[in-house]
């Protein structure tokens, strides 16, 4: 204030000599900084008008008719006033513009917890990569996070089980969100189609307590917020045939429809000596995305998805060959109604899951039913300039019902050993609450932390989660993030294993990335992780805990205007402790090299050259028993073998054809090109001596067109 | 790229030689900042005329010390802009590494910006648009898409940001058909022309946008084979303009 009333001084000193007519004045804004470029102008001449200075001060000729002073400036609301002849220098106030976060602003900016992310996966990202074959859950296989090794699309990130990690749509999550895991190389894995979505959010450790329901990461899909035209897109491939229609209904609001039929025989044909063990395989599905804005600072989101799969497989499963045979029903939806008020938003999430799925092998008939029903509401708010915060309540119910004939001895499921029925039904439900802070100090540094609790002590008791980060930008180039919690999140239930335990997890990570601007893109990252709650399915008992110590290092580059490449190493240690013991994990000492090498031409084609290696998985060897009837035994202790090193060359092709708003994509895909036996596991005669091995897939040949019109 | 590359530097350069819209009506004031778009425009010029970068980039210094000692955010979008003209002019060197290097600063600056305004939003926008053709064309679809979406930010804090329009018209004519492009080229140049020639100029504040936004429109129609609303859009312009080297040059093309 003082500061303002010496500047006032002076400059009234100064103007005593000036005319009598002229207003003089100074425009501030509420922090009393001198605001320059303001118009300054009387209502009726706007053309006679002056602008304040770097100090902010202006002088204008007082105006021949009684009239109202305007003083208007870009990002500050409008002000007018009458001024008083002789009460000068005047002191103008300007208030900034309190922008309402319109739909393109809250789609525009990231989620609260944006440091925990490790990357953002655009719409092109996805089509862009070669080892994505348009799937996005397959776009996270070429980063380093992702330790999967089991060539299932279901993510596994950071050595921890796919099940501790959640797949979200528009903040909705969805189990085990894919379809056919033992089928590689065929269309799309996950249950998602890539046109429907914007981006998705990768958090590899830590995932954010806005969601919960996590002990290890998490993949936040959110689907397209618009459509700058509408289209038909035919698709046919070796295996699939599908038809997409994205219909504008006006300029805001669209819905995108599809419906696919996948069929084995074409693929089955092609491939026949090389994925020896699929048999069959048939599915139809159809998804219905639906984006409304009714108001400029309201949107809804609908994706619904419906999916009828099957497939035949002939497996050998502990000694015994024989036929599998899988059915399933599925249908989910999501729904995100979102509202946008000054400086926050408010959004309601629902969602419902439901399947019954049928599985059969030898004198195993597992039928399962499953009803999920989540809602949630979060709100957002701007505190200032550097708080923010999100705070919110979850309520999420889950049901299954299982019909079950299962081996009374775990080691004998032939067809005619013996098997017992076995009908069990399973809830559970949690509420829970959170609160999240974002606090940016200033442009270098941003300090995140989030605590969620639960509500309900039935079941399982109260549990709190928490978790703290910060991200330091430590030159233009180079930014570290620190980030580490404490998390809980609900096993999945299986014949198996009909529990639903609550899981905990010690998570620390430290993330370095250098991005010149040459684009070289430099990731260093360290993480520990310490699980509870697992189940051993061989040994019938929990695990004590599971310790997981990761290194990961990323370099990825354009080499030329068309060519790019990316190259990342990750070592992984997993241990697992139990009955005052402790073993390898199936990951222990796991060295995962995966390569790319991409060439993009928009006139010519798109290649992609993807290779990923490991040094072998462990598992358990086990030894026949001393006499018929008895249990295999194994020697030492689980984990015992380590199978020969994976390796697997991918290739994929595809040529554009544009032709007016017309195009045409051909493309053709090579999974494990060189053919190469990676093994998957023992192989076992009905009296477990050792017979070979299980492998995972062949060499397999894929190709198909896409028409869009 | 290259037609992108060329008609980048040939729809830019030609700004000094016409009298830009946004001329003031108000008093002189030794502000640094006071009829900086000329003042940039002018400097431009010098830098090509003695074929050295000096006179830009000295007035790129006095920016960046303003930005230091005042704190006042319109010395950044200034000093962006001004690095954009200092990308022009090392492309006309022939130094694209430089010119690269001098955008992609200008688009950092913009972005270090925690209270940005819908001109700042615009400038983005267009500064990333004119980055493609430096970066793989790899990245070239990912970062069309933020350009848009900056441009329409703007446009969403500001329905009548003249620059915003532009931005989009011009994101809309490179962007191929079977993505949708094209379509909506028209409506943006148009909006784009309608708001930069009615709006009140401020000698602090950007007022660019308008002279551009002819030219594209004459590009896309003369693309479109449309001859009768080129013509007429040529008459317009020289009206609008009347001084526009660049416009006349294209008069004298198209006779």
């Amino acid at each position: 204030m003082l500061r303002l009333c010496f500047v006032l001084l002076l400059w009234a000193t100064a103007g005593i000599l000036m005319a009598q007519d002229t207003l003089r004045g100074l425009v501030l804004n509420q922090q009393q900084e001198p605001l320059m470029a303001a118009h300054v102008y009387w209502q009726a001449q706007p053309q006679l008008g002056t602008f304040t200075d770097a100090q902010g001060r202006f002088t204008l000729p007082y105006s021949t008719v009684a009239d109202s002073l305007r003083i208007s400036l870009l990002g500050y609301e409008e002000a007018g006033l009458r001024p008083q002849p002789g009460a000068q220098p005047l002191a103008i106030f300007l208030s900034a513009t309190e922008y309402e976060l319109s739909a393109l602003l809250v789609e525009g900016k990231d989620p609260i917890s944006d440091a925990f992310l490790l990357t953002k996966q655009e719409q092109l990202d996805i089509y862009l990569n070669p080892v994505a074959v348009a799937d996005p859950l397959r776009a996270l296989i070429n980063l380093p996070a992702s330790t999967n090794t089991s060539e299932s699309a279901n993510p596994e990130l950071r050595g921890s089980s796919a099940d501790r990690s959640r797949v979200l749509v528009n903040g909705v999550p969805v189990y085990r969100p894919v379809r056919n895991t033992q089928i590689n190389g065929i269309g799309n894995f996950s249950l998602f189609n890539t046109e429907l979505l914007q981006h998705q959010y990768v958090y590899p450790t830590n995932a954010p307590l806005t969601r919960g329901n996590s002990t290890a990461g998490a993949v936040a899909i959110e689907t397209v917020q618009e459509l700058p035209q509408s289209y038909t897109q035919l698709s046919l491939g070796l295996a699939n045939a599908g038809v997409l229609r994205g219909q504008r209904l006006d300029q805001r609001n669209f819905f995108q429809a599809y419906a696919n039929r996948q069929f084995s025989g074409g693929f089955l044909t092609l491939n026949q000596n090389k994925i020896r063990e699929l048999e069959s395989f048939q599915s139809q599905d159809a998804g219905f995305n639906l984006h409304l804005e009714p108001l400029p600072d309201v949107q809804v989101d609908l994706f619904a998805y419906g999916i009828d799969e099957s497939y035949g497989l002939r497996l050998n499963i502990l000694g015994q060959t024989g036929p599998l045979t899988s059915q399933r029903q599925r249908y989910f939806h999501t729904l995100r109604f979102r509202k946008s008020y000054r400086k926050g938003s408010l959004s309601l999430h629902h969602g419902f899951d439901g399947s019954e799925t049928d599985f059969t092998f030898g004198n195993t008939d597992s039928r399962q039913q499953q009803r999920n029903l989540y809602t949630a509401f979060d709100w957002r708010r701007q505190l200032n300039e550097r708080w923010e915060m999100q705070t919110g309540i979850v309520h999420e119910r889950q049901a299954y019902v299982f019909r079950d004939s299962l081996p009374v001895d775990w080691f004998r499921n032939g067809v005619d050993d013996p098997a017992f029925a076995e009908t069990d039904s399973l809830r559970m439900q949690r509420l829970e609450t959170y609160r999240y802070l974002r606090y940016q100090p200033d442009e270098d540094w941003l300090l995140q932390a989030g605590l969620r609790m639960s509500l309900l002590k039935r079941d399982f008791g109260r549990y709190l989660s928490g978790q703290l980060s910060a991200r330091h930008q430590l030159t233009r180039e180079q930014a570290l993030l620190l980030s580490g919690g404490y998390y809980h999140s609900f096993s999945l239930p299986t014949s198996f294993d009909k529990q639903i335990r609550l899981l905990n997890s010690w998570q620390l990570a430290l993330d370095y990335d250098y991005l010149s601007t040459e684009d070289l893109h430099l990731h260093l990252a360290a993480y520990y992780k310490r699980e509870s709650g697992q189940y051993d399915r061989l040994q019938n008992q929990l695990e004590d805990h599971r310790k997981i110590l990761g290194l990961e290092a990323l370099i990825e580059q354009p080499l030329t205007t068309y060519w790019s490449y990316s190259l990342s190493a990750t070592w992984l240690q997993q241990r697992v402790f139990g009955a005052g013991q402790e073993w390898s994990g199936t990951q222990d000492q796991l060295f995962l090299v995966k390569a790319l090498l991409q060439y993009r031409h928009p006139d010519w084609f798109d290649f992609g050259l993807n290779y990923i290696t490991h040094n072998g998985l462990w598992t358990t060897r086990l030894l026949p028993a001393d006499e018929p009837g008895l249990a295999p035994s194994f020697p030492g202790l689980p984990n015992n073998f380590r199978l020969r090193p994976y390796g697997s060359l991918n290739v994929s092709l595809s040529r554009y054809f544009p032709w007016g708003k017309r195009s045409l994509v051909l493309f053709l895909n090579v999974n494990n090109l060189l053919d190469q036996g990676n093994e998957a596991d023992i192989r076992y005669t009905p009296d477990f001596h050792e017979s070979g091995r299980e492998y995972f897939q062949r060499r397999s040949i894929y190709f198909g067109l896409v028409w869009k019109m | 790229m290259k037609q992108l590359l060329t008609t980048s530097i040939l729809c830019f350069t030609y700004l000094f030689f016409s009298q830009s819209a946004g001329a003031s009506p108000a008093s002189p004031n030794d502000s640094l900042l006071y009829g900086i778009e000329q003042t940039i425009d002018r400097k431009f010029v010098s830098s090509l005329a003695r074929g050295q970068v000096q006179p830009l980039a000295e007035l790129i210094t006095q920016l960046e010390q303003g930005r230091q000692q005042t704190g006042q955010p319109l010395y950044r979008y200034w000093e962006a802009y001004a690095l954009f003209w200092q990308a022009i002019y090392h492309m006309q060197q022939e130094d694209n590494k430089a010119a690269e290097k001098a955008t992609d600063a200008a688009i950092d600056l913009l972005k270090q910006n925690n209270k940005k305004t819908a001109e700042d939003y615009a400038l983005l926008g267009f500064l990333q648009g004119f980055s493609i053709p430096f970066k793989a064309s790899l990245r070239a679809p990912f970062i069309s898409a933020q350009a848009s979406k900056n441009a329409r930010i703007a446009l969403e804090m500001q329905p009548d940001n003249a620059r915003a329009y532009y931005v989009l018209g011009n994101n809309d004519y490179y962007t191929p058909a079977q993505f949708g492009g094209g379509e909506k080229v028209e409506e943006y140049l148009r909006k784009a022309i309608e708001l930069a020639t009615t709006q009140p100029p401020n000698p602090y504040l950007p007022a660019w946008g308008g002279e551009q936004a002819y030219e594209m429109l004459i590009r896309f129609y003369e693309r479109e084979g449309e001859a009768q609303k080129l013509e007429q859009t040529l008459a317009a312009a020289l009206r609008a303009y009347p001084d526009s080297y660049r416009l006349n040059e294209l008069v004298g093309n198209f006779n």
